[in-house]
């Protein structure tokens, strides 16, 4: 059986299930389907078994201190976890045992979820797929010969193949989105601020996001809920207070204003007939549901993709200068390669690429003075095989995530269907700064409107339907 | 710009690159350039702003 986190939390709540078996059942899917899903770099099982049966103690003795007491949860390996291995999927990091958790890992940990291993991604949440790094890539679980997307590949896996019930990304130019597309789940890149990188590996300082990822919007909602909030270690953490993200999850979209920018997916980077047709289906719905619907015009996907390259790479090789200098046979050959292009950005370039970004996120304030939420794909189309994915696709062709990745402005990925290769087809939700509980409201009032997340991976026999 | 051109570029940066990566990089480089022209009109300011701790 597989679990939502908020179903999970009820039935524990209401004692009707044992974090102890739940957390047995996702360590039995590991043991069976890791040898070909790959998602975890480090799985914590004794940890996982410990943690759950402290959790039982005090979920019998007091009941649950949160919604995530009790739940199995995965962290992506960028994120810093005192005394268990934190690799960020690379050689160079393959020993590295860090003596502090990072904010996050904080956060959840005082939530009193059951930590159960550090999750693949790609290296230094950049490179991938790599298949000459120490560990192999992570394989979407609807189809193992198909590309995850990246870089939170494993933390992808892991949701979808019920492995864990819910877990962290990062998303610098669509990290958390692109793997929530690819596998099928819910991902959730919140706003610029709203979540503490400290003991994060850093990959661009001024685009990095930490954010949840889960089977549904509401989990994410769960997930937010115990991450968000100010941290004085961060120094781009916000001091905005924190809503309950889950207070008005239920109430419905009626009335709520969307702006769809068609311009990005049906000229920009033309999208494939299922994932036009899929979100045409996905705006039916939507309106059906109470919501207007308009088209909205921004500045062409390439302006966005041209400033938020420039700034990813140049603030990415500073990061990584010194090491690329000295032990560049430390890196795989995808990493090295693509963020040693920083190396040739002029710093005039670059300060011109942070003026652009100002304009563009400005643009994109004006376009939300009219609408709520904006709508866009996620990908163009199902998930690529995992052999076929081109070394230089994000230089050559603009992603859908990067416009929310430079402006900071919040954004999802929700399943919106199943393409003709029976994989997973998204949805692009994006919302003002610091309105995350309004884009989870709609995803929320959106997935429980369609079937789509009655459907689960093939590699999970007792799929419900 | 070619891959003997761009080699020397990287040995002034103190990269290395190997061999049988310098055809592309040395492309990526050229498409780097035409997404460098297109963010050089922008005329926001202030860009970037330094915050003095208290």
């Amino acid at each position: 059986m597989t679990f939502s986190i908020s179903e999970a939390a009820r039935l524990i709540a209401a004692k009707k299930l044992s974090p102890v078996e739940l957390t047995r059942d996702c360590l039995e899917r590991v043991e069976r389907l890791e040898p070909t899903l790959h998602a975890f770099i480090t799985p914590t099982p004794e940890r996982a078994l410990e943690e759950a049966r402290a959790a039982e103690r005090e979920i019998m003795a007091r009941g649950p201190k949160s919604p995530l007491h009790g739940i199995p949860l995965g962290l992506k390996d960028i994120f810093a976890t005192a005394g268990v291995r934190t690799t960020a999927h690379s050689r160079q990091l393959a020993d590295h045992v860090p003596r502090e958790d990072a904010a996050v890992t904080e956060r959840l940990i005082a939530s009193g979820a059951v930590l159960m291993g550090k999750l693949a991604t790609h290296e230094f949440a950049f490179g991938g797929p790599s298949f000459d790094l120490p560990w192999p890539p992570a394989r979407n679980p609807w189809n193992p010969e198909h590309f995850t997307g990246g870089s939170s590949s494993g933390t992808a896996a892991a949701v979808a193949a019920g492995m864990v019930l819910g877990g962290l990304g990062s998303d610098t130019s669509g990290s958390i989105r692109s793997p929530a597309a690819f596998c099928g789940i819910a991902g959730l890149k919140p706003t610029y601020g709203r979540v503490s990188r400290r003991g994060a590996f850093a990959l661009a300082f001024s685009m990095d996001h930490v954010g949840p990822m889960a089977w549904t919007a509401e989990d994410c909602a769960i997930l937010l809920q115990a991450i968000a909030g100010h941290d004085p270690q961060d120094p781009a953490s916000a001091q905005e207070p924190v809503p309950d993200y889950c207070a008005n999850l239920g109430q419905g979209i009626r009335g709520l204003r969307i702006g769809v920018v068609r311009h990005f997916f049906e000229r920009d980077h033309k999208a494939g007939e299922d994932t036009l047709r899929a979100i045409d289906g996905a705006l039916a719905t939507l309106r059906d549901l109470g919501a207007s619907v308009r088209d909205v015009k921004l500045s062409p996907l390439e302006d966005w993709h041209a400033a938020g390259l420039l700034i990813m790479l140049t603030e990415g090789y500073a990061v990584h200068e010194d090491q690329l200098k000295s032990r560049p046979e430390r890196y795989g050959e995808l990493f090295r390669d693509r963020i040693g292009m920083g190396a040739f950005i002029a710093g005039a370039d670059y300060v011109a690429a942070l003026r652009r970004r100002r304009e563009l996120a400005a643009e994109m304030a004006q376009a939300m003075q009219e609408v709520d939420l904006l709508v866009s794909a996620a990908q163009p189309g199902e998930a690529p095989r995992i052999d076929a994915v081109p070394k230089w696709l994000m230089f050559e062709k603009p992603g859908f995530s990067m416009p929310f990745s430079l402006s900071g402005f919040p954004a999802s990925s929700i399943c919106c269907g199943f393409g003709a290769k029976g994989l997973p087809l998204a949805l692009q939700l994006a919302a003002r700064p610091f309105e995350e509980a309004t884009l989870l409201r709609a995803a929320h009032a959106y997935e429980s409107a369609t079937e789509w997340r009655r459907r689960r991976p093939p590699v999970i026999p007792q799929a419900r339907e | 710009m070619t891959p003997e051109e761009f080699a020397a570029l990287a040995r002034r940066a103190g990269l290395v690159i190997p061999p049988a990566s310098l055809e592309e990089m040395a492309k990526a480089y050229d498409r780097l350039q035409e997404l460098a022209q297109r963010v050089r009109a922008a005329q926001a300011e202030p860009a970037h702003v330094f915050i003095p701790p208290k």
